[in-house]
């Protein structure tokens, strides 16, 4: 029994994985699944609209679930349905997020008007929109170190407007009460009018009020295609250009010329009315037609954004955290009692956590077409991945638990600090040009990645050195030997890929913009981490500190780490940071001072310490 | 390629050493021959040097860090304190004084009775919002240190907010027309239609140079409402007049 | 003698130093990156890593202290513990060559740093489409040129450093009939027309624009986005006494000229130029972006490339990532402006460009070789281990 017991462990966390794969029901009878199954083109990039939806809200409101003011709760695809074909309604749900008191007061509102005191609905900042674009212009004036904490909110909060009113006008006219019969009588009077047209600026006679509806539609539609933020449109079938989708706006104005609408604006139109008027029967039909549309087309990215879908719903980051946290605590608890049994399941199960975060990766690099890190999104899942992995590795020759602790801590804390990171809006959004070059991503940036997610083990085995040490008295010699020799060898190993991808970086730039080095923030972080690194390994080569100072070393590269992987960015200067950052700050600092405190413990005296014989010996 | 770079690069090396540790010897005037470059006429043109004018085509003189324009507004605030924007007007501007009184600028205005005070933001000396039948247009009133802020390229910058090509200084002329009013002062006006992303575009523009100052007037917004507006902006152009201690 | 040289030697060879040193050399990375915020880039360099102590002026006082030791200073003292202890302690056996190769790797880096720091030059060319030029402007250095365009078939430039402009002795212009005088210098100021402040005092400028123009010196700027404009009074002096006063600034584009000893000259201060054996003209920009975004996908310069003796004339299209490299100097797509009708072009000549990447694969080579070493020793432990137990 006690032999199965572990893999039990493992195959019950696999049933568990399992289990997400199997595709949500809709919720009624509306194929809202169908719906955020039909790609769109985004921001560069074609993807599902259940992934517009989410990353829409995310960005808008930093979490996924809507509740509406009569107390429903939507999925994503329902809101997003609502913002686009009832805005009138979705105006009234609280989804903005408005952290800072001065942009309230801006506002006229307080937290008393919002859903937990931070969300408030369009309808409530409709009145002061123009109060809030003067403070926006003013503010993008600034260059971003120079901007306070309020001109940051008022841009976050106009790019959080921009994405609700692009998404608002990209399907229909919010104004208008029948967008579909709209355009079945533009298209009726389509021909007869641009006769008539063409007759009146002949100077012929012509019908004035068919003129006149027609200059109307013009412009609507040239509203449309101004405002519209999705590329909702697939080009016709014979068109070989794959990125050539329009948005609805620019495909209704194209019908000026060739008399004709494409059969998607129909089918969209349709789809529309259907949901408003709550007919799941038109809605499924509409639903059904677009996505045949896209049926027979050779574009490779079509199959990747079904893959998409399924990985939204599938969430393995979000089960690989729940089941990294259990590693943790099987792992700590075999310090305790069952050593053996314990140690072997938390193995088990971290590698099943493991192995979800690796197939996460691999399909966001499937689904991208790229390497595994782009942003600084993709860069805290691929620290965590190498750390788990390195640390479980460790587990697999040690078998003393230390390496499945780490291994479940570095795991869920990092895909915690993921979850944060991804309230910029989409993870996998499009390279900009000087960082668009996947033989460097996949080289000098990942290697660079590596070396953090190194470095982070080697300052967690540090950390529970000195915690275990000081604190309990379980820390044994030969425990404390096993530590310190893990230890020196993850300091090794992130020596060795900082180092490698220092040296990468700078080769890059030597060959986009003509210097090996130029003392670039990133750069200097980078060299900053092998610097100590090679503190490190020499301070203890030549002797000059002992296991505690080693230790201690160790724990303050994760201070230098994080300085390096999160303060660059907030900077705000320098030619390649991944993305400027706004309050992580706070949780920066707080993480530094965490990380003194204990370096504060471990240069106790070795007489103070519960343990004594770790450092002794 | 590579191999050719090795052999200079030593001897390039050594001189540079030698440089560094003959300290700091003073950098010579290096001379050399090029090809005629096509000059541009380098003496003033005479019809310019009375009116102290930079040759045409010339930039602006601002290649320094000019103060921010709004730096008077904000100047007395705490850092990192909003910039206090509304309340300081009074609910109609019809009293030019008031308006002067409130804002502590060198001209004061009337602004025709059906438009409506906006509050005024960080930058703005005057805001208004002008509202017919066909809908609303946006007036605004700015002034910006002279100096950096010649016509030709302010002009330009709203031809560009309108979708229009920037203008030659040639064709600077052509495209404007001036005002003076009653009080003495010279606007420089300017007319412009062009395409946005909300629809069709008209800007009338007005800007006065007085001293170090120049103030920008500008009526913008659909092109209907800018057309309908265009007797009431000049009649509020003609109210403009300065202040006096 | 000898064993004092090799006291010497083994006191500086000492790991304690090494780590003091590293220790040092990360501090100075992480003040100085604070400092960029306030410095920009290039200041920050000049202040930390290319110096050898770093002085700060205390807020308030006109007194500078040194307060750390710079770049040189760590780099070069890193370079000689490096080599001392490389020297004592070189036994090449097969178990530490990998350290040995690394350590190597490094030395070659930090000598190809300072060569970098000393030799290369970095400059812009500026191209509008069909424009043609042979010659970049220099990102950081100014020059006063004085030219003598009287010959119809070629100019004569004499370019003045503007380091000679500030220490304002007169200078010499060999060949040239004219001799400059400095009377002011200012790394920075702004302008006013005259017409604009009637009351200013009266230009010391007798020619060209410069009466015209009242200049007001101001603090030297550091901003990524601004630039400074340097601004000189220089009065020029001919065989038969002064000729005249003259305004020269950054931010007059054009020359001015005068007439002086029967020769014409224009004066311009500029970028200082320098010029190729061959010309450049931008044939093509393209600035791609993503579908429905404003994300840049791609800038590319399409350039015809004539070398001035005519035994060249290529085509080369220079896109991000993939540099044009031609006679010692490489050309970057760096930017772009005008809606995209005109390339910025990033030129830099740094003959010790090679070093780094010589030096990167032996110290790769080298951390490999260990790393492989220790984890085979590492694994072959265990497994006695496993046997034994």
């Amino acid at each position: 029994m006690k032999r199965f017991l572990p893999l039990l462990a493992g195959v019950v966390a696999l049933l568990c994985v399992a289990v997400t794969l199997v595709l949500p029901k809709n919720r009624d009878a509306f194929d809202t699944q169908g719906f955020g199954r039909l790609p769109v083109l985004v921001g560069g990039r074609l993807k599902p609209l259940d992934t517009v939806a989410r990353t829409s809200l995310l960005l808008i409101q930093n979490r996924q679930r809507v509740k509406t003011p009569d107390g429903r709760s939507l999925t994503p695809n329902q809101w997003l349905l609502d913002a686009l074909f009832k805005p009138a309604l979705a105006d009234t749900y609280q989804v903005f997020r408005i952290d800072n008191n001065e942009v309230l007061a801006l506002l006229r509102l307080s937290p008393d008007d919002g859903a937990g005191g931070v969300r408030f609905s369009f309808a409530q900042l409709a009145p002061h929109l123009d109060d809030l674009d003067q403070q926006a212009e003013r503010a993008a004036q600034l260059e971003p170190p120079e901007q306070n904490a309020y001109e940051r909110e008022v841009l976050k909060l106009r790019n959080r407007l921009h994405t609700y009113l692009g998404l608002r006008y990209s399907l229909q006219l919010p104004e208008s009460a029948d967008f579909a019969a709209e355009i079945i009588r533009f298209e009726q009077i389509l021909p007869e009018a641009l006769a008539a047209t063409e007759a009146k600026m002949a100077g012929k006679s012509a019908d004035e009020a068919l003129v006149k509806e027609l200059a109307g539609f013009l412009n609507k539609f040239q509203l449309l295609s101004g405002r519209a933020s999705m590329l909702a449109i697939p080009p016709p079938p014979a068109i070989t250009d794959h990125n050539a989708w329009s948005n609805f706006g620019d495909a209704l104005l194209a019908a000026f010329a060739t008399s004709r609408l494409p059969q998607p604006v129909r089918d969209y139109a349709a789809l529309g009315s259907a949901w408003r008027a709550g007919d799941p029967e038109l809605f499924n039909r509409a639903v059904t037609a677009l996505g045949e549309h896209l049926v027979g087309r050779d574009d490779p990215r079509l199959p990747r954004t079904g893959l998409e879908f399924r990985f939204n719903h599938a969430e393995p980051f979000y089960w690989a955290a729940a089941l990294y946290v259990l590693v943790a605590l099987l792992g700590f608890v075999s310090w305790l009692a069952w050593p053996d049994v314990l140690a072997r399941s938390a193995l088990w199960v971290g590698i099943v956590a493991w192995l979800l975060t690796t197939a996460g990766i691999v399909a966001r690099m499937y689904i991208e077409s790229r390497p595994p890190v782009t942003n600084l999104y993709s860069s805290a899942l691929f620290v965590g991945w190498v750390g788990s992995g390195l640390a479980l590795l460790l587990e697999r020759f040690f078998r003393n638990s230390i390496g499945n602790v780490v291994a479940g801590v570095l795991g869920f804390v990092t895909l915690l600090v993921a979850h944060h990171l991804q309230f910029s809006g989409d993870t996998m959004e499009m390279m900009r040009a000087v960082l668009d070059d996947n033989f460097w991503l996949a080289t000098h940036v990942v290697t660079i990645t590596m070396g953090y997610g190194a470095c982070f083990v080697a300052g967690v085995l540090a950390l529970l050195f000195v915690l275990r040490g000081t604190l309990s008295r379980s820390l044994d010699s030969d425990t404390a030997q096993a530590l310190l020799r893990m230890t020196y060898g993850a300091v090794c190993f992130a020596t060795l890929f900082s180092l490698v991808g220092t040296v990468l970086g700078g080769i890059w730039a030597d060959q986009s913009w003509g210097r090996f080095w130029g003392w670039d923030p990133k750069e200097n972080g980078a060299l900053v981490i092998v610097l100590w690194n090679a503190v490190i390994l020499h301070a203890r080569w030549g002797k000059l500190v002992g296991p505690r100072g080693f230790m201690n070393l160790a724990i303050f590269g994760n201070c230098i780490t994080a300085a390096s992987w999160f303060g660059v960015n907030m900077l705000g200067v320098g030619l390649h940071s991944y993305g400027f950052m706004d309050s992580a700050f706070f949780w920066l600092c707080a993480f530094w001072a965490s990380q003194l405190a204990i370096i504060g413990l471990g240069c106790l005296p070795p007489h103070l310490w519960r343990s004594r014989a770790a450092v002794e010996a | 390629m590579i191999s050719l770079r090795a052999p200079r690069s030593v001897g390039a090396t050594i001189a540079a050493l030698a440089l560094v540790l003959a300290g700091c010897r003073e950098e010579p005037v290096r001379t050399y021959r090029t090809s005629k470059e096509k000059l541009p006429p380098a003496e003033m043109p005479p019809a310019q040097t009375a009116g102290g004018e930079l040759p045409a085509g010339h930039p602006p003189l601002d290649g320094s860090a000019a103060p921010a324009p709004n730096s008077g507004d904000t100047a007395a605030l705490p850092p990192g304190h909003p910039p206090i924007g509304s309340g300081a007007m009074p609910p109609a501007a019809g009293a030019p004084t008031a308006a002067a009184a409130a804002t502590n600028n060198s001209i004061v205005w009337a602004a025709p009775d059906h438009w409506v005070v906006k509050p005024l933001g960080a930058m703005r000396r005057g805001s208004f919002t002008a509202k017919n039948a066909a809908g609303e247009a946006d007036c605004s009133i700015f002034v910006f240190p002279a100096a950096s802020n010649p016509l030709l390229a302010n002009i330009n910058r709203w031809r560009g907010q309108v979708g229009l090509a920037p203008l030659a200084e040639a064709h600077l002329a052509a495209e404007t027309t001036s005002l003076d009013n009653a009080a003495g002062l010279k606007f420089v006006t300017v007319e412009l239609l062009g395409q946005t992303g909300a629809g069709a575009t008209r800007v009338l523009g007005a800007i006065l140079y007085r001293g170090e100052e120049a103030w920008f007037f500008k009526l913008s917004g659909p092109d209907a409402v800018v057309a309908a507006e265009k007797p009431a902006f000049l009649d509020f152009l003609r109210t403009v007049q300065p202040v006096h201690s | 003698m000898r064993a004092l040289l090799r006291t010497l030697v083994e006191r500086l060879a000492s790991l304690r130093i090494t780590v003091v040193l590293l220790v040092l050399g990360m501090v100075l990375v992480v003040i100085a990156t604070l400092d960029q915020v306030h410095l920009g880039i290039w200041a920050v360099q000049a202040k930390y890593f290319r110096s050898f102590v770093v002085v700060q002026q205390l807020p308030g006082t006109g007194v500078s202290i040194p307060f750390f030791p710079g770049g040189y200073l760590i780099g070069g003292t890193l370079l000689i513990n490096l080599l001392c202890a490389q020297f004592l302690r070189f036994n090449l056996t097969w178990r530490n060559l990998g350290l040995h190769l690394t350590h190597f790797g490094i030395i070659l880096l930090l000598v190809g740093e300072l060569l970098t720091g000393l030799l290369a030059i970095e400059s812009h060319l500026t191209l509008d489409t069909g424009d043609t030029k042979n010659y970049a402007e220099a990102s950081f250095e100014r020059e006063l040129a004085v030219i003598d365009v009287t010959d119809p078939a070629f100019d004569q430039v004499w370019a003045v450093p503007l380091s000679r402009l500030a220490r304002r002795e007169p200078v010499a212009l060999p060949g040239c009939p004219l001799t400059l005088l400095p009377l002011q210098f200012h790394e920075n100021a702004n302008f006013f027309m005259r017409s604009d402040a009637p009351n200013a005092p009266a230009s010391p400028a007798t020619l060209g624009f410069g009466p015209q123009i009242v200049v007001q010196p101001s603090e030297p700027t550091y901003r990524p986005n601004e630039e400074n404009a340097p601004t000189a009074f220089v009065e020029f002096r001919g065989p038969d006494g002064p000729v005249g006063v003259l305004l020269a600034t950054l931010a007059i584009e054009r020359p001015q000229t005068f007439t002086a000893a029967g020769h014409t000259y224009a004066v311009i201060l500029r970028r200082a130029r320098i010029y190729f054996d061959f010309s450049l003209s931008l044939l093509e920009f393209r600035h791609d972006k993503y579908p429905g975004t404003e994300i840049p996908r791609n800038f590319s310069s399409r350039v015809r490339l004539r070398s001035a003796d005519g035994s060249e004339d290529r085509q080369v299209r220079i896109y991000m990532n993939n540099p044009l490299r031609h006679g010692g100097y490489t050309f970057y797509q760096s930017g772009f402006k005008n809606n995209d009708r005109t390339t910025i072009l990033q030129v830099v000549r740094n003959p010790g460009w090679l070093l780094p990447y010589i030096a990167c694969v032996i110290s790769g080579l080298g951390l490999v070789h260990h790393f492989i070493l220790t984890l085979a020793g590492f694994l072959q432990r265990r497994r006695a281990s496993a046997t034994t137990a």
